[in-house]
């Protein structure tokens, strides 16, 4: 496959951040404002370090530290999608099984290289943000106006809570792309986000702040009053599985930085051409 | 190698597969105050007669609060008690004096318990009572649902009473009634001051009886 990343590829990779954070974040009154305003400063930073990518990939050093800090949020995202995964749907199952299930899958997809990871975020993305969009349409006769909050005292917490789940990551993977990728980068990040925040208010106007604040996954639980009559009443799942898919295709792609030393440019195994005899390897294209 | 990896994902999916038990699914729930604690009496759908149409079945447990209730119902079905398709709670008049704020707390957190269960008060008689008296499946949701669209019974799902209850502690919930004629009826509105049931918005006492008494 040839190793160019398109920059719609690129938007979308970016856009599975914001994304991945919806089902966890806790709702209050101030999330729209603090996910709007925390993915707006993610994007910025990002597209700087996109920028700052090609001459980070130069120092063999820099790409180790850049793995080693990949480490971190992709356990991170593991846990808690294998939490949640086990308290909603599979509880008789042990936890580690879970976790195996996700981290195979995990390695599997990293093994395709970041290149195919950020191809396959481009329907992911669009699936997760038809689904948002469609949740939200489906509630807006429920949702309650009084409960809307104007930005208070609380947000600048709220925000350094948000940018404390979303930057390390979307910083790691932005500093692992290919040149050219930064207002790609900005783009993705900017439209998740704005998806971020508006299912965040649907949320809080749909429950209000006090259920909101009960729920452990009060995004998840607010999709479940989306129903079409008596079909489809269980609207929370077809609410979760495009968010999954989207966090699998961060940890893809954390994973891939992971691999970024020991692997070819886009995260290609490098041992397969090695192990190939002579004569036989792929010319570069 | 590509077969290896190929085969890894099916095998790692078997750990996730297996045999489950049987659910058995609650249409709805009825809560009464006795004198050592509570009786919840939980409506099961049945479809095991031949024509496959669903038939209710009554599970009457006594325990301390909700969480011990739905435990001790749990012991008593054959299969998983699946909350999930419960539709409807009942709360007699003696439950609902108490502070419903709680209760409210835990049918939010519990996983299986949906958001849009719809909470009312009976009067005049056991919640139980009112429960066992419709022989059909979903027949109170389907009342109280059009009682809401029609405006004659507050819409008020458990998520939206959780919250008001949260912010004032005030709150109004459906109230129904066995009419003299043995039927389900719409007996106005509940209302909770400090999360527990003050009066009935016809001006009726509690323990008054119902609308039409």
């Amino acid at each position: 496959m040839r190793d160019r990343m398109f920059p719609r590829w690129g938007a979308a990779l970016a856009a599975l951040f914001p994304l991945s954070e919806i089902l966890y974040t806790p709702i209050t009154g101030q999330t729209m404002y603090a996910a709007a305003l925390a993915s707006l400063l993610c994007a910025l930073v990002c597209a700087g370090a996109a920028r700052l990518a090609p001459h980070w990939q130069r120092s063999r050093i820099l790409q180790w530290v850049l793995a080693l800090a990949a480490l971190w949020p992709l356990v991170q995202s593991l846990a808690r999608m294998g939490i949640f995964l086990r308290e909603t749907v599979f509880r008789t199952r042990p936890l580690w099984t879970l976790l195996l299930l996700l981290a195979a899958c995990t390695l599997l997809t990293a093994a395709t290289g970041l290149n195919r990871c950020a191809m396959w975020a481009l329907p992911v993305a669009w699936l997760a943000g038809a689904v948002i969009v469609l949740s939200g349409v489906l509630t807006i006769s429920q949702l309650d106006l009084t409960y809307w909050q104007a930005p208070d005292a609380s947000l600048p917490g709220q925000t350094l809570d948000i940018l404390r789940a979303l930057l390390p990551a979307s910083l790691i993977v932005s500093l692992a792309l290919p040149a050219g990728q930064a207002a790609a980068v900005s783009r993705g990040l900017a439209a998740g986000g704005a998806l971020f925040a508006l299912i965040s208010l649907r949320t809080a106007l749909l429950l209000g702040v006090h259920t909101a604040a009960l729920l452990p996954y009060p995004n998840f639980s607010a999709a479940g009053l989306a129903s079409v009559g008596d079909f489809a009443r269980h609207g929370e799942v077809f609410f979760a599985v495009p968010l999954l898919l989207s966090e699998l295709g961060r940890c893809a792609a954390l994973a891939c930085v992971l691999l970024l030393p020991v692997t070819r440019t886009y995260g290609v195994p490098r041992l397969h051409l090695r192990t190939l005899p002579e004569g036989k390897q792929k010319k570069p294209r | 190698m590509k077969l290896l990896a190929k085969l890894a994902l099916p095998l790692v999916l078997l750990v996730l597969a297996g045999c489950t038990r049987e659910v058995s699914p609650v249409s709805a729930l009825a809560l009464d105050k006795t004198a050592d604690g509570y009786r919840l009496t939980a409506e099961i759908v049945r479809q095991d007669s031949l024509d496959d149409a669903a038939s209710p079945a009554y599970l009457t447990v006594s325990g301390s609060d909700m969480p011990d209730l739905l435990a001790r119902l749990g012991n008593l079905l054959p299969g998983e008690l699946y909350l999930s398709h419960a539709q409807v709670l009942l709360l007699g008049e003696s439950a609902a004096e108490e502070s419903i704020l709680p209760l409210a707390d835990y049918l939010c957190t519990e996983n299986d318990v949906r958001l849009s269960l719809r909470v009312a008060v009976v009067r005049g008689s056991a919640a139980s009572d009112l429960l066992r008296n419709d022989d059909e499946v979903y027949a109170l949701s389907e009342l109280l649902e059009r009682a809401a669209r029609e405006g004659t019974l507050p819409d008020m799902p458990l998520y939206r009473a959780a919250e008001v209850l949260h912010a004032s502690g005030t709150a109004i919930l459906p109230a129904l009634y066995l009419d003299e004629y043995g039927q389900t009826a719409p007996a106005g509105t509940a209302v909770f001051a400090g999360s527990r049931l003050s009066c009935f918005l016809d001006g009726n006492e509690i323990g008054g009886g119902g609308a039409g008494a």
